[in-house]
């Protein structure tokens, strides 16, 4: 493998200074996560996974759909057989079950072949580990705007996987130092113009890998007004603040929500938390 | 001539008078006797005998010759006797009274005048020196002048010295060295004086000075080399040594912070540079702001861009090779240089009569300036700011008139530490980011002229290459690698029309290395964020063979040479030879005027990256090229030439990843691609005063990855680059040049729309055709001015290189959303001014 210098990376990563709006602000239709609730399965089991979309009602109006083996990132998850892709029932929360949909992709495949035999890159029996693609596709109440999401799911054939992969708990979320996960009950914190609204997130301690050492933790910060200091934060207790900047006229009340990730496919998701806007 | 005659003394014989005096006249007063300046005396005294008429008042009334003695001494008795006064002669009663007497004049002659003394000769030696560089003006008549005349000369030896003995104590010295200021000194002396003077004449640049290169024997048919007084001039390359031959034809430009040659459509990994023939492991340091071989010691820099010889091999591409030069052997040297990106200092000198060495050190500023410019909230905060160093030592001698060993010592070293606390993009690019780049290399070389007909040069390489870097906990790529490069090249002269070479060129590498990546990659593959992509672990260890055998005869038949060679490779990753035969001719049609042609094949084995069992496919084929190329070289004008060639390579065999489900194999040879094109160079040098080249190239560099894919465009395909630069020297103290940049945009993939990747949190880009767009055309002028004071023993300079003078916002790329649904250009450099100081004795 070739050397190659890390300085473009390291722009990259640093993030170049833009006027784009940032990840965490919530201007439009937004997939927030695809929460299964088991992110890791074995072949003959299921798992349900649920959308969290802004704005919230719109999930429910999202289709699915089932890819037993994806040709990869490079081509945006699509489907060795995109023809063969199985369909899943509409709605803000769908089953997923792998050994059906599995069964009726290989049934849609030969029937596409017309007998003449799987076609390259199809396996003829399941892998012992593959993530398989849970896709979710929204649109707006105009339905100008079209979102498309994808759920790598872990599946492990034939035998459970011996110590599966869970969610990461959000154990504590914290605005303006007033607990809003578990609620405190206090008032709702205020977003003036000029000001900053802390936002802190605590996660219940992480997974140990197999590899022994602990998954990571990834927390996501969302805002409908304002802009955050930093879209994300590293760590089981990160935080950002919600500066009262770019704030739009008219607006009252904002929502956040923080999302966490460990990487591995698990998700969980805390808010929204309104907090009021003072333009 | 005025001689002054003695009157000694007067006998007046009284001529017989009535009443004769009772007193005879007596001389009063002597008078000079005027005789011709040069009159010559028979004898030391003349006698003229003369009647005089003595007047009652003394003076002379009439004066007759009597007795002469001949002409001019009678004339000149005879006009002073008129001038001779006496007391006059009296009577008894002691009355003054008229008399004639007869008066013997004696003329003697006057005491000659001495004959001067010749002074002893002033014994003058000196030495002629260029000034600030005390490099000896050799071959240089000197004279010792006064007025017109000529009083001695020499011509200086090697070391610039010469002596002369001068009759006289006062005069001028005159020297006219070429190229140099006139040498016109006073010298006062003392008569006899031994003097030892040094002078220093300043280097004056002219048109009319000519430097005579001995040329190797032309294998290649299109070879550009730049001399190091050029490389260190190019506006806009900061004196460094790559970044100079990318401005030749048939390299294309590669975007700010990008490394690598590209070379006539290839691949970066496709071309390498060399130092005298060895690989160097890594061209450029972080950014690709420098390379990491220094210009100090370097002679030239050659430039392949195509069909190279069969000395060469494992490449497909092109190739640049860096000829060390030999370090002073006369004086100590040395060189310390300050600029925005570096400081580096050189000495050299010798070590014994027959040896001499020199050292050179570089380390980046970056890491002093990068803290200071980056914001407090930075999301990426450096414990080590990226930091660099090369150095080279080099020992050179020549034990015998048959033998040339040399020692080089020379490595480099790219080091950070950071912490990214908050990634903006991929949330795997978090934590801790180490990355260490670092090679050194131990170069042994052995010249030997066995007979005018045999020749032979050998070297040997061993060299550590260490790779670190890793990205948080789970990222990481190491790789440690043992190299030993040996080259070995014999030359025969059979007849003066044959020649044969042939030789060695064989490569070991031994590797551990350990990894937790996803696959980088190929070219033509657009990115997609890394937490998307499958991971490969693996660490291992081994060792790489790839040894090499080549032979070349060259038929000089009358005008034309013709180039048949062979080069046989095996390649031990995967079990292969490969056998290139290649052919090249050049025909000198008249004298200014070749034409020439070239075809050959060349393969390369596949990077171990992919042909490693564990993670690659080992059973891959070489990469192929056949190269075709013909040509012209004109010499336009004295010191003007023209080299223009048309080129095509057919590639197969290239290796692209399996884009099926589960990829097995990894990676395919179905890749096949075409490039074609015209070079032309007009290059002109005037002596010291003035170079430049103008370089324009029509390229096409095409591919296809898989059989039934549409033909796509390489990744740098840039259809047209144009060039054209120029240094003058406008006296010894300023030099100014220019450079400017018209090339065809890169081509990118355009972006339709993103998907959602909810496990990682990131967007995934959905491409639309493989290089299908192309970013806006890129331009630029760039501007350098040297200032050189120069004294005696040294010189001082300052320079302002100024990148991009017009701050054009050239296209690097696109910057995109989060989501790739928004983006606006991504600009490189803008105005970039580069202040340097230097120091050289």
């Amino acid at each position: 493998m070739r050397a190659r210098t890390l300085a473009p990376l390291l722009l990259l990563a640093a993030g170049c200074a833009s006027d784009f709006d940032p990840r965490s602000y919530l201007a439009d239709l937004r997939v927030l996560a695809l929460v299964a609730d088991r992110p890791e399965i074995g072949f003959a089991e299921s798992t349900t996974v649920t959308a969290r979309t802004w704005p919230e009602d719109r999930a429910a109006t999202g289709t699915w759909s089932f890819c037993p083996y994806s040709v990869g990132s490079s081509v945006g998850y699509d489907c060795v057989v995109p023809a063969c892709e199985q369909p899943l029932p509409a709605g803000a929360s769908v089953a997923v079950a792998p050994q059906p949909l599995t069964l009726a992709f290989a049934q849609c495949v030969q029937a596409l072949g017309g007998g003449a035999g799987l076609p390259p890159g199809v396996p003829g029996a399941p892998p012992g580990r593959v993530e398989t693609v849970v896709r979710y596709t929204v649109r707006d109440a105009a339905g100008a705007v079209t979102r498309e999401a994808v759920l790598r799911l872990p599946v492990t054939y034939p035998d459970p996987p011996a110590s599966p992969n869970h969610n990461p708990v959000i154990l504590r979320v914290e605005i303006d130092g007033q607990a809003v996960l578990p609620p405190s009950g206090g008032a709702p914190a205020r977003l003036v113009r000029g000001g900053k609204l802390p936002v802190r997130a605590v996660l219940d301690a992480p997974e140990i890998t197999s590899g022994g050492t602990p998954e990571g933790s990834v927390l996501s910060f969302y805002a409908t007004a304002g802009r955050f200091d930093f879209d994300r934060a590293i760590g089981p207790d990160g935080s950002a603040e919600l500066e009262g900047k770019e704030l739009v006229a008219g607006v009252t009340t904002a929502q956040i929500w923080v999302v966490a990730r460990d990487l591995r496919g698990g998700q969980a998701v805390a808010g929204p938390f309104d907090v009021e806007v003072q333009p | 001539m005025n001689i002054l005659a003695l009157l000694l003394a007067a006998a007046a014989a009284a001529a017989p008078e009535p009443e004769p005096p009772a007193i005879a006249p007596a001389l009063r007063e002597n008078v000079d006797v005027q005789l011709p300046p040069g009159t010559v005396f028979p004898a030391p005294e003349v006698t003229v005998v003369l009647a005089l008429t003595v007047g009652a008042d003394g003076k002379v009334q009439g004066a007759e010759l009597e007795q002469g003695a001949g002409e001019p001494f009678d004339g000149a008795a005879l006009a002073a006797a008129s001038r001779l006064v006496f007391e006059p002669a009296r009577t008894a009663a002691g009355e003054a009274i008229p008399v004639v007497v007869s008066f013997r004049l004696r003329i003697v002659e006057p005491p000659r005048a001495a004959a001067p003394e010749r002074p002893p000769p002033v014994k003058l030696s000196g030495t002629l020196l260029e000034r600030g560089t005390r490099r000896p003006l050799a071959d240089v008549a000197v004279a010792a002048r006064d007025g017109e005349e000529t009083l001695a000369s020499a011509t200086t030896d090697a070391a610039g010295r010469f002596a002369l003995e001068v009759p006289r104590a006062t005069f001028r010295l005159v020297a006219v060295p070429p190229g140099h200021a006139r040498l016109d000194v006073a010298v006062e002396a003392r008569p006899g004086e031994e003097r030892d003077e040094t002078y220093y004449l300043v280097a004056e640049p002219s048109e009319y000075v000519t430097v005579i290169r001995g040329e190797r024997v032309r294998r290649e048919i299109t070879r550009q080399v730049i001399p190091r007084d050029e490389l260190e001039l190019v506006a806009g390359t900061q004196g460094d040594t790559l970044k100079a031959v990318a401005n030749l034809p048939g390299a294309a430009r590669v975007p700010f912070g990008g490394g690598g040659l590209i070379l006539r459509g290839s691949s970066p990994g496709d071309s390498a540079a060399f130092v005298d023939g060895l690989e160097i492991p890594q061209l450029f340091h972080f950014g690709a702001l420098r390379s990491t071989f220094a210009p100090r010691f370097l002679e030239s820099v050659e430039f392949v861009p195509g069909n190279f010889a069969a000395d060469y091999g494992r490449r497909t591409g092109g190739i640049v090779n860096a000829r060390v030069r030999e370090p002073a052997g006369d004086l100590f040297r040395g060189e310390a240089d300050f600029n925005l990106y570096d400081a580096g200092v050189a000495v050299e000198g010798p070590l014994s009569p027959t040896w001499a060495g020199g050292a050179a050190f570089r380390r980046s500023w970056v890491d002093t300036f990068l803290p200071l410019v980056l914001p407090k909230d930075a999301p990426l905060s450096f414990t080590q700011a990226p930091r660099f160093y090369d150095y080279q030592f080099l020992v050179s001698g020549k034990p015998s008139e048959a033998d040339r060993l040399r020692l080089l010592f020379f490595g480099s070293q790219d080091k950070l530490v950071a912490i990214l606390e908050r990634p903006a993009g991929d949330p795997s690019i978090a934590g801790d980011l180490r990355s260490r780049i670092a090679f050194h290399a131990l170069q042994g070389s052995w010249s030997r002229t066995f007979s005018p007909a045999l020749k032979m040069e050998s070297s040997l390489s061993l060299g550590l290459q260490e790779f670190d870097t890793a990205v948080g906990a789970d990222l990481f790529f190491n790789l440690k690698s043992r190299r030993a490069d040996l080259r070995s090249t014999w030359s025969w002269q059979a007849t003066p029309a044959v020649e044969w070479r042939g030789g060695l060129d064989a490569l070991v590498a031994g590797y551990d290395i350990s990894l937790n990546l996803p696959r980088q990659p190929q070219e033509g593959q657009p990115g997609t964020p890394i937490s998307t992509r499958q991971l490969f672990a693996t660490s291992q260890s081994g060792t790489l063979y790839y040894p090499a055998l080549f032979t070349e005869v060259r038929l000089a038949l009358g005008r034309v040479s013709v180039f048949p060679s062979l080069r046989a490779d095996w390649a031990s990753d995967i079990g292969r030879w490969s056998l290139d035969p290649r052919l090249g001719v050049r025909w000198q049609v008249r004298e200014g005027t070749v034409l020439k042609a070239a075809a050959g094949l060349y393969h390369q084995p596949p990077d171990p990256g992919e042909s490693a069992r564990e993670i690659g496919t080992p059973d891959l084929l070489h990469q192929r090229s056949a190269q075709y190329s013909a040509g012209l070289e004109q010499r336009l004008l004295p010191g003007v030439d023209l080299d223009t060639t048309a080129f095509y390579k057919d590639l197969s065999r290239q290796v692209v990843q399996n884009r099926g489900f589960g990829a097995d194999p990894v990676y395919l040879n179905e890749g096949r691609g075409r490039v074609y094109g015209l070079e032309l160079l007009v290059r002109a040098r005037f002596g010291d005063r003035f170079f430049g080249w103008v370089a324009y190239t029509y390229q096409r560099s095409l591919r296809t990855d898989h059989p039934g894919d549409p033909e796509r465009r390489f990744s740098f395909d840039q259809p047209h680059l144009l060039t054209a630069l120029g240094t003058y020297k406008w006296n010894e103290r300023w030099t100014s040049g220019a450079r400017f940049r018209l090339v065809s945009g890169n081509p990118y993939t355009p972006v339709r729309d993103s998907v959602y990747d909810a496990a990682s949190d990131t967007f995934v880009p959905l491409y639309g055709a493989v290089n299908s767009g192309r970013l806006a055309t890129f331009h630029a002028l760039d501007l350098r001015v040297d200032r050189t004071w120069t004294f005696e023993r040294w010189r001082f300079s300052i320079y302002l290189d100024v990148q991009n003078v017009y701050n054009r916002g050239n296209q690097e790329g696109w910057q995109v959303r989060y989501d790739w649904r928004e983006k606006t250009p991504l600009t490189g450099l803008p105005i970039l001014p580069i202040f340097g100081l230097k120091g050289e004795w």
